[in-house]
């Protein structure tokens, strides 16, 4: 079952500045989603979006099969929301704070809340404006899970914050995916991250949809290859072979990304264009994802 | 000192947009000021130059919103915090930036005055109180600042409490009041706020820290204390280091190993008891918290005041200023209505992400200032019926000529020639009258006026139609005559018992007052609705340029028209803008009068285009986009 479809989604600001253009993906119901992109590649605004905050100009939008322009508390109901400049209300107390969660959502769960508040330690009786960011950022995440959401949306949610916090903050995200079997979407620039908890990687480049991976596959059948500058080789025609999706021009090489395993990379680069025992592997996220990105026109 | 870091003070910076409108407002209080005396002649006048009480208060109103837009309570900025200046420093340019922009602020209001005073034809004598009033006002702004700067002179910002609140208001207050004061006897006194405003700069200078501080140096106390960033931050930061180590190794159950360092004295079924089901009613927590997302900002506590006394004056004006009433007066009321509404529905990205419908928050957006406003103007009928009922007579009776008629006791005369007044025998008056447009093609008129040289039956019998239509209840001539009215050596008549008449026959005109309401309260809430939907149609939903436009056209475009007018009634001497506020407001009551079931329709009526304006502009809302936040917006609630 689809949980989240997006179907050829545009979205602009200002005329003829798109922010999203055509953006296509669905998710299934258990998946683990990492939305990444550079600073204004389009991830909040998709994410927005998909919360019914904002209007895509062309295109559709479906969670759980609804509109969430047409449906939005039917649906939010059924979403946990988190994002980074998100803000709770500061008048209000911790236990008041949830209070207000536990009237809008009809799936509360208090003693699931009460298991997360003693946790994160929360002070009850504390005001939100008191509370740390990590601390206020712990609350968000336990007003979003604490009603069991079907579809749990984090918007860099753990942007700020420090190590500890960020890994209590993912852990707990985690535990609640292996309980209920949610389906997570979030987006993040900590790649580590992602490597935890995603499943599946969305990349997302100037409003265009770059990748759409497993992230096993990201791992294992991708490479990046280190192409030294020659005669027969320029950026052009690396980019002109099948499975090459991005070129990077480097002083000491090029550096080309392969949807294909390093060994039929180097294959590939002798065959195609002569070059013999290029330096093709595997690499992490961070380094594809700085490859990948940095490797576009 | 930098001076290339001058202009950038937020005091400077926003002359660009006051300088303009202090000098319209000055310009304004010339014209104001011109009316005023033409229209109640010498009760005006008092001081032989007139009374500048109206243009004291507005001009302290202008300086002191300037100073809150320059954030008053702000001593440093946080880039200021950073850079390596002193806190002597920083204070100095921000205090001496208030300070100048201030005195520009009033010269230029001054010669505002001056100006309009001198476009208009009747050019009224500026005499030494109005420059007694200028150097006064200069001298209790510097003493306004200077307080503040008293108040925690260590921190880079004053906390506004309740409890600063509560003695800037009073400092506020107080201070006009002095400096009014002191204003009639002469410009020496201004030395007097002077001088104690140099001592308190001085004061403050010697106070100042060597670093200004973010917080208070105390520890946090109880309830309502701030505690330290410091502790804050320290918090998180300081058990994040000391169990890093113990962390990294294990995954499951990490949070619970690791926070068991942090606050020992606390147990984890304890806080997990303590949370279910705890914190009260969660309907009314939604409702509170959409109440204080909305209206929990000094802004609306600014602004909810105006819009009061604004209903105040729309439904129940002062004979003697009408200025406020009609176009004008519902313009401004909408301007703050759309004020109020801009202001809160910025804070709606708050609320997006919960599930809450677009029609409770619209409810919450919309509601509170249409009540306030139209509970101000319930309030003004039913006060200004007793207040100025007192007026009436005074007016039918000619007792006080100087006093303009209220518009409870004019008419139209749509074709510019009112009828004589013609008493049943055969005694006929002409009644007051004056002209709504230059060319006298529509004119108002007391019918119940009864002149000089009227006999005691006509004023009697005047009074009787007057009670009748104001009251709804006759009342013989010959009971007024005799009761109330006594033959005055040389022939002339004197009002004798008229507070008596008010005490007999004064109890229900709420009732005739209430007749007009439903209308008023439908034109300025139907018009304010309408307009609401359509801006949030535009305004919320299309591009930048468009919102531009679409302000200029919907705000813009009225106020110049509105500046234009007034400009064009000071050059050619038709400065009696209330007529044509009047004309508004008497057509309104005849409107209702020829209502087919009167007022019962016009309630009607009232709820019908209410109901359907609101479900309109409530439907826009639907469609509405927060916008993003840009990363100089990216702050907190408050």
């Amino acid at each position: 079952m689809k949980v989240v479809t997006f179907e050829n989604i545009h979205r602009a600001y200002r005329r003829g500045v798109d922010v999203l253009h055509g953006m296509e993906f669905s998710i299934e119901q258990g998946e683990v989603v990492g939305l990444l992109g550079r600073n204004g590649a389009g991830k909040t605004t998709l994410i927005r979006i998909a919360m019914g905050m904002i209007e895509p100009q062309q295109g559709t939008v479906r969670l759980f099969g609804l509109d969430p322009r047409e449906k939005p508390v039917e649906v939010k109901r059924r979403i946990g929301y988190v994002s980074e400049d998100q803000i709770l209300p500061p008048f209000l107390r911790v236990e008041e704070t949830l209070a207000l969660h536990r009237g809008l959502f009809p799936t509360w769960d208090d003693r699931l809340a009460g298991e997360l508040a003693a946790q994160f330690r929360l002070s009850p009786r504390e005001k939100i404006g008191k509370l740390s960011k990590g601390q206020a950022r712990q609350v968000a995440l336990l007003c979003a899970i604490a009603h069991r959401p079907e579809l749990l949306i984090l918007d860099e949610p753990a942007g700020g914050l420090d190590p500890v916090a960020r890994r209590e903050f993912l852990e707990t995200s985690i535990r609640l995916l292996n309980e209920t079997g949610s389906t997570i979407l979030f987006s993040s620039h900590y790649m580590g991250d992602v490597e935890r908890m995603a499943g599946r990687v969305v990349l997302i480049h100037e409003g265009h949809l770059l990748l759409d991976r497993p992230l096993d596959a990201l791992r294992e059948e991708h490479a990046v290859a280190l192409v030294p500058h020659g005669p027969r080789v320029d950026r052009e025609r690396l980019l002109a072979l099948e499975s090459c999706l991005g070129v990077r021009d480097r002083t000491d090489a090029l550096h080309a990304v392969f949807a294909l395993e390093p060994e039929r990379a180097r294959s590939l680069l002798e065959r195609e264009l002569g070059v013999a025992g290029a330096n093709c592997r595997t690499v992490g996220l961070e380094e594809m994802f700085i490859e990948l990105v940095g490797g576009q026109a | 000192m930098n001076t290339a870091r001058r202009p950038r003070d937020r005091a400077l910076r926003g002359l660009l947009y006051w300088i303009p409108a202090m000098l319209y407002v000055g310009a304004m209080a010339a014209a104001g000021h011109r009316a005023a005396v033409l229209d109640e002649g010498a009760r005006y006048l008092r001081h032989g130059t007139g009374d500048f009480l109206w243009i004291a208060a507005l001009t302290w109103f202008m300086l002191s919103v300037y100073l809150l837009f320059a954030k008053l309570p702000e001593r440093a900025h946080r880039l200021e915090l950073a850079l390596p200046l002193s806190a002597r420093r920083i204070w100095l340019r921000r205090t001496g930036a208030l300070l100048i922009a201030q005195m520009i602020l009033l010269a230029v209001g001054a010669f505002g005055l001056l100006a309009g005073n001198q476009v208009t034809l009747a050019r009224l004598a500026i005499g030494p109180d109005l420059i007694s009033l200028a150097i006064h006002l200069a001298a209790g702004m510097a003493l306004l600042i200077a307080l503040a700067q008293n108040w925690q002179p260590q921190m880079a910002a004053v906390a506004m409490r309740p409890g600063s609140i509560i003695y800037f208001v009073i400092v506020w207050v107080g201070l006009f009041a002095l400096i009014y004061l002191l204003s009639t006897r002469g410009p020496a006194c201004a030395l007097v706020p002077a001088g104690a405003a140099v001592v308190l700069f001085w004061r403050a200078y010697r106070l100042l820290p060597p670093a200004f501080r973010l917080v208070p140096q105390a520890p946090p106390g109880p309830e309502g204390t701030p505690a330290p960033t410091a502790s804050r931050a320290a918090d998180v930061a300081l058990p994040a280091i000391a169990t890093t180590a113990s962390r990294a190794a294990d995954v499951t159950p990490p949070a619970i190993a690791t926070t068991a360092s942090r606050a020992a004295d606390v147990t984890l079924p304890a806080i997990a008891t303590a949370m279910s089901g705890r914190g009260g009613s969660s309907r009314w927590l939604i409702e509170r918290t959409l109440w204080m997302t909305f209206f929990r900002h000094w802004l609306f506590w600014f602004m909810a005041p105006v819009l009061a006394l604004m209903g105040l004056l729309l439904a129940g004006p002062p004979a003697g200023s009408r200025t406020v009433t009609g176009p004008l007066g519902i313009f401004i009321t909408l301007l703050f209505l759309m004020l109020i509404f801009r202001f809160g529905v910025t804070r709606t990205r708050f609320l997006d992400p919960l599930p809450i419908s677009r029609r409770r928050i619209f409810a919450h957006l919309v509601m509170p200032p249409l009540a306030l406003l139209f509970i101000a103007m319930s309030v003004a009928v039913i006060l200004g019926s007793f207040s100025q009922h007192d007026r009436i007579w005074s007016q039918v009776l000619a007792v006080e000529k100087e006093t303009p008629y209220p518009n409870q006791l004019l008419a139209i005369a749509w074709r510019g020639d009112p009828p004589a007044v013609t008493a049943p025998w055969a005694e006929s008056h002409k009644p007051w009258q004056v002209s709504v447009s230059p060319s006298r093609s529509i004119v108002l008129y007391a019918p119940f006026d009864a002149p000089q040289g009227s006999s005691r039956e006509f004023i009697a019998w005047q009074v009787g139609r007057a009670v009748e239509a104001s009251l709804g209840r006759e009342v013989p001539a010959d009971e007024i005559r005799s009761r109330y009215l006594a033959a005055a050596p040389e022939n002339e008549v004197r009002w004798e018992q008229w507070p008596q008449l008010l005490s007999d026959f004064g109890h229900r005109p709420l009732v005739r007052r209430l007749h007009a309401l439903p209308l008023l309260l439908t034109m300025v809430g139907a018009v304010w609705l309408l307009y609401l939907a359509l801006t949030i149609r535009v305004f919320y939903t299309r591009e930048d340029r468009a919102q531009t436009l679409w302000g200029v056209i919907s705000i813009g475009v009225p106020t110049l028209l509105w500046m234009l007018l007034r400009v064009w009634s000071m050059a050619t001497g038709y400065d009696h803008v209330w007529r044509i506020s009047a004309l508004s407001v008497i057509a309104l009551r005849d409107l209702v009068a020829a209502m087919p079931g009167g007022s019962l329709s016009a309630w009607a009526l009232c709820v019908i285009v209410l109901s359907g304006t609101y479900l309109l502009a409530q439907k826009q809302l639907n469609t509405l986009q927060i916008p993003l936040l840009s990363i100089s917006e990216r702050k907190e609630w408050d």
